[in-house]
């Protein structure tokens, strides 16, 4: 089982590879879709297995990577990144099927995107604080390629913007990491020996000496903050997206605050337990503020995308609020949020590269009555958009009736400050389905779904219902580990 | 109940019966989401297509009845956690005769409607979907399984639309965007609630429910129950939504009552009703009914100003659940049955007759049925309004108003009943006949069974002699708290009045004159719910708030922090530039002032060649002595 998880991270750069050993297009492409499928295969036989034997000892994989500095490779999956995992990797291959035919550049995009899947998968499964800033760093140069490349026009400023923020985040968090691997003798980055350890400690700047939690927890959650990316550092982000299409702007999102609030969970809880939980007002706040500002900043949205970007923020929100709650099944509702806003975005970026391929533009008012035409299409999208609100039968059901529950134990006046961002975004978001699919058919641009584009949405639909119906092996695999962090948490600090 | 069945006893045919009526329920689903992708396969089974997809799930609650209307049940299993965690969702199911009487009685009316009708395949399909939400709701043990019923239903308000994308132009945009938002809505109001609430260790098994009243007082279960009956008001409440029914429409009347209204109001009836045992009796139920009231009183006033006669039918029929609901929290378990059970079976009877060109036979039709809602003496409804209005001395405001409203209600259903509707569907067929005899039945079984019982008369207390002919009924029966003379009288008075109300007042006008006579009250009517959907005020408000903040944003963002970076290096640059200038002093013109001396030096020691073999000489001697003293 323990060799799953290298095949899990490195079959798509290996698939990356063999596009630059046998750059013929039909071998390239055909081998990208199977290094990606193989990754996601993997992942689905950790899901299986750890599901099986629920509450043993999860999966690691570790070796001495830099012996003299003690730096380990050392990768893992357990109940807190199984789900992001999961869902990246599955998501993944869709998005290679998604640029099967793009007209020039093909090679280059699956490559980087496969690089793209390594790294983000890699930076979810760290075990060691190195091999996870390694990988953090690697997550944004992908992109930045494939934003110069594909994007639109301005897509330059939006690419070295994002790889500007990233860089200073990334920056931010070796500078948390180093002092964190520093103040422990002996020195080491891994994870589970620096558990319980870090408490206490004092480390000296400048010669002044101030509390290494502290200081080391905030240089990270500002790395992690800015790169997720969380409002107010949300700049970039929406920038980036605008400039580039769906399946680019996926990806970026995929690497984005899914990923960011899984790593920020691992850390905060099992290495700052003290730290996390005397904050955690700060982090309903923070929350908070994503939900109004990405909900107020949703109604104003004109372009496919930045609805994208915006209900990013809301949802980011909701996740941070489940992790502030520090109750173990706000923590889940938290997991599970990723999860479930994940499948909604993909279903959602497809549905939009679709409607772009037919009309040539993410204009939200330059569509109409598209659901005479493709309404597959149309009800896919409902359906992405009914899970991510909550609407029950779908995955969002479960997870937002978890993130509630958590919610109430924190306090209920965080739920009616929730419930109205959920009416108000529902509302926006059934007033975009009525004006990109309802009304009268205006043209016939819109040819009937191909079997490829039906493939993108049919198995994501599939599993949202599925999961929304058979909510128990994942949310169990969730909370057992979740409930063993917070356990150990409290006990370390 | 479920801890009644443990190990393998759940394997008794009872629960073997329960299985079946989830796998059919399942295979009615599963068939009628294959006909939304192929419908044509289905094309020349149009009219009996209900039916053949719901056949097998109507064989267990037919099975249910010849087995004697015993109690099916299994135990509770957990959905989301283990079942022992505090927090912990699960789901449960069980069959009795609400259950029963739900699924038969919209199964033979909605069957009925698709064989008159001939509907197209795809809206028969959510039909089915809808129906099949319904019965998971009634067939409901806990809270979850009655949320994942009405998420199907929720799903079933799609295909309608898809149904109308066979044409190029659709009417039918506005009512599925205000329906589906208000079910959405409703649908967060429930979560948040039923999550808050069971977050408390409360599980929302119906068959385990204590009172609220007894249920702790903290801030967290006040907001959490506020919010779970806020939400099944929501969704009992079609005139939320009532704005769009001031849009023409093309679509069929008898699917847009059902799919979009009916379906969700008569759930969360099922749902409040199950949990009776929490709010009957207590502040939580006196809150829902005089919501309920309120609301009840909206949707008169937004109903009478609609002019259309198929939109007022369907505000009214759609509003009957609401109605239920007022009256509801303050029956006993017997009367509660008997007014859920005898008010669906009633509204099923308007829900085939009442959108029909006026016969004198339908008409007689239309009244019996309409009777039946109000609590008419012999229709299993009485005993509930009976019940109700005999608390008059204790209630006074509450009973007052009620009457007040549902005299009002009942004026502008009977109106409605004389006026009709306007479909030209023929009503006189054979299955429209059986499922109005199926509602006639069930409706009058008390009656039939030789006694009163059901029917309602007052000071009669021997209604669970009469059950004992009519299981169905026994299966409810704890106690029977019968009801005054004057409680009879008012629930019948209300009858009355309304009758004249409805036939007299503005006799010779059209359905409703005031839309005509009152523009701006037509206009008032339109906007009094619109507004909590966001109409233009609201809409343009947020949308700009969210462009300032945009634009402050972009401001930050754009503007002010390049600003701030560009002028943090513009002024590293000038200090780089005077240190360089001053640094230049010291090093640059030949070699500066600093190192002028030693440039000199080299300058000198550069001067000629012979100086530099003589140094090149002297570096050699030193290296050679070095060798040699060693």
């Amino acid at each position: 089982m323990r060799a799953l998880i290298p095949l899990l991270v490195f079959a798509p750069a290996i698939g990356a590879l063999l596009q630059a050993v046998n750059p013929r297009p039909l071998f390239a492409r055909t081998a990208a879709l199977i290094m990606s499928v193989a990754s996601s295969i993997a992942a689905i036989l950790l899901f299986i297995n750890i599901g099986a034997h629920l509450g043993d000892e999860t999966p690691h994989f570790v070796v001495s990577w830099i012996h003299s500095y003690s730096v380990h490779f050392a990768l893992g999956v357990d109940g807190l990144n199984l789900l992001p995992t999961l869902v990246i990797a599955i998501i993944f291959p869709f998005l290679i099927v998604s640029e099967w035919d793009r007209q020039f550049g093909r090679r280059g995009i699956h490559a980087l995107l496969l690089v793209s899947q390594t790294a983000i998968l890699g930076a979810l499964c760290s075990l060691d604080l190195f091999l996870l800033l390694f990988f953090f760093s690697m997550i944004p140069l992908p992109l930045y390629l494939m934003a110069s490349i594909w994007g639109d026009e301005g897509r330059e400023v939006s690419a070295f913007r994002m790889i500007s923020v990233s860089l200073v985040a990334s920056a931010s968090v070796f500078f948390g990491v180093l002092l964190i691997y520093h103040a422990i003798d002996p020195h080491t980055f891994l994870i589970e020996e620096l558990r319980g350890k870090l408490a206490g400690k004092t480390t000296e700047i400048f010669g002044l000496s101030v509390g290494l939690p502290q200081i080391a927890f905030s240089l990270i959650t500002f790395g992690l903050a800015l790169r997720a990316p969380i409002w107010p550092f949300h700049g970039w982000f929406r920038k980036l997206v605008l400039k580039v299409p769906t399946t680019i702007g996926l990806a970026a999102l995929l690497g984005g605050f899914p990923v960011i609030l899984t790593v920020f969970t691992r850390i905060g809880f099992e290495l700052f337990p003290e730290t996390m939980t005397n904050h955690l007002d700060v982090w309903v706040t923070a929350g908070i503020a994503n939900l109004v500002f990405g909900c107020l900043s949703l109604l104003q949205e004109k372009d496919m995308r930045g609805v994208m970007v915006s209900l990013s923020t809301v949802l980011a929100g909701f996740s941070l609020i489940g992790i502030g709650t520090g109750h173990p099944t706000g923590l889940v509702g938290s997991q599970f949020i990723l999860f479930s806003s994940m499948l909604s975005f993909a279903i959602f970026g497809f549905a939009s590269e679709i409607l772009r391929y037919r009309a040539r533009t993410y204009e939200i008012a330059s569509y109409r009555g598209v659901l005479r035409a493709l309404p597959d299409l149309g009800s896919a999208t409902l359906l992405g958009m009914a899970s991510a609100f909550g609407v029950p039968g779908t995955a969002g059901f479960i997870a937002f009736a978890l993130l509630l529950m958590g919610m109430f134990n924190y306090h209920p006046g965080i739920v009616v400050t929730a419930l109205f961002t959920m009416i108000v975004v529902s509302a926006f978001l059934i007033q975009i389905f009525r004006q990109v699919f309802l009304g009268d058919k205006t043209d016939d641009r819109y040819a009937k779904l191909g079997a490829r584009e039906k493939l993108l949405l049919y198995p994501l639909v599939a599993l949202i219902l599925a999961v929304g119906f058979f909510p128990s092996p994942f949310v169990d695999i969730v909370r057992v580990t979740i409930v063993k962090i917070l356990s150990v948490g409290s006990a370390g600090a | 109940m479920s801890e009644s069945l443990s190990g393998l006893d759940w394997l008794s045919s009872s629960s073997v019966l329960l299985s079946v009526w989830m796998l059919a329920l399942l295979l009615a689903l599963t068939g009628a989401v294959i006909l939304c992708f192929v419908p044509k396969s289905a094309e020349k089974i149009r009219r009996g297509l209900f039916f053949a997809l719901v056949i097998p799930a109507i064989l267990v609650p037919l099975a249910y009845a010849i087995r004697g209307f015993h109690l099916l049940d299994r135990p509770t299993v957990h959905w989301v956690f283990q079942k022992t965690a505090i927090d912990g969702l699960r789901l449960g199911i069980f069959f009795d005769p609400v259950s029963f009487v739900l699924s038969v009685g919209f199964a033979f009316t909605l069957g009925a409607i698709v064989f008159r009708n001939r509907t197209p395949v795809r809206l028969t399909s959510s039909l089915v979907i809808s129906w099949v939400g319904l019965c998971l709701v009634a067939s409901s043990k806990t809270l979850w399984v009655a949320a994942i019923g009405l998420g199907i239903q929720t799903a079933a308000r799609q295909l309608p639309i898809l149904a109308g994308t066979e044409s190029e132009t659709t009417t039918d945009d506005g009512l599925w965007m205000a329906t589906t938002k208000r079910a959405w809505i409703s649908l967060f109001f429930i979560l948040a609630g039923g999550a808050g609430i069971a977050s408390q260790g409360i599980h929302l098994d119906f068959s385990q429910l204590n009172s609220f009243g007894e249920a702790t007082s903290s801030l967290s279960f006040l907001v959490s129950a506020a919010l779970f009956g806020a939400g099944f008001i929501c969704l009992l409440a079609p005139a939320f939504s009532a704005h769009a029914l001031h849009a023409e429409s093309q679509s069929t009347f008898e699917e847009d009552q059902f799919i979009f209204e009916s379906a969700s109001s008569w759930s969360a009836v099922i749902v409040l009703y199950r949990m009776l045992p929490a709010i009957a009796e207590t502040s939580w139920g006196l809150a829902l009914s005089i919501s309920a009231t309120v609301l009840l009183l909206f949707s008169v006033l937004t109903g009478v100003f609609l002019e259309s006669k198929r939109r007022s039918i369907h505000l009214w029929l759609a509003s009957i659940p609401l109605m239920l609901t007022t009256i509801l929290p303050f029956l006993h378990a017997q009367q509660a049955f008997l007014w859920l059970t005898g008010s669906a079976l009633a509204f099923s009877g308007l829900f085939l007759t009442l959108d029909h060109e006026r016969k004198t036979l339908e008409k007689v039709i239309a009244t019996f049925f309409f009777l039946g809602i109000f609590g008419f003496f012999g229709w299993s409804t009485s005993s509930g309004v009976t019940e109700f209005f005999s608390r008059i001395e204790s209630l006074p405001l509450l009973c007052g108003s009620v009457f007040f409203v549902w005299l009002l209600f009942a004026a502008v259903g009977f109106r409605l009943v004389l006026r009709g509707g306007e479909s030209s569907a023929r009503s006189h067929l054979v299955p429209s006949w059986i499922a109005l005899g199926v509602m006639a039945l069930l409706g009058f079984g008390p009656l039939l069974s030789g006694r009163w019982s059901g029917g309602g008369l007052p000071e009669k207390v021997d209604f669970l002699d009469g059950a004992e002919e009519w299981p169905w009924i026994l299966g409810v029966s704890t106690e029977n708290s019968g009801g005054s003379w004057l409680g009879f009288g008012l629930g019948h008075g209300i009858l009355i009045l309304a009758i004249l109300v409805g036939t007299f007042v503005a006799a010779k006008a059209g359905l409703f004159p005031f839309a005509e006579k009152y523009p701006k009250g037509k206009k008032a009517a339109q906007r009094m719910f619109g507004f909590a959907w966001f109409p233009e005020i609201s809409a343009t408000a947020i949308v700009r708030t969210g462009s300032l903040l945009a634009v402050f944003s972009d401001l930050v963002w754009e503007k002010y922090i390049p600003k701030t970076v560009r002028a943090l290096f513009h002024g590293l640059k000038r200090a780089g530039d005077k240190a360089e200038s001053w640094v230049d002093g010291l090093t640059s013109e030949n070699y500066g002032k600093l190192f002028s001396a030693p440039s000199k030096l080299v300058q000198w020691l550069h001067g000629g060649n012979v100086r530099l073999y003589a140094w090149f000489t002297l570096v050699w001697v030193l290296i050679f002595s070095v060798y040699l003293t060693r």
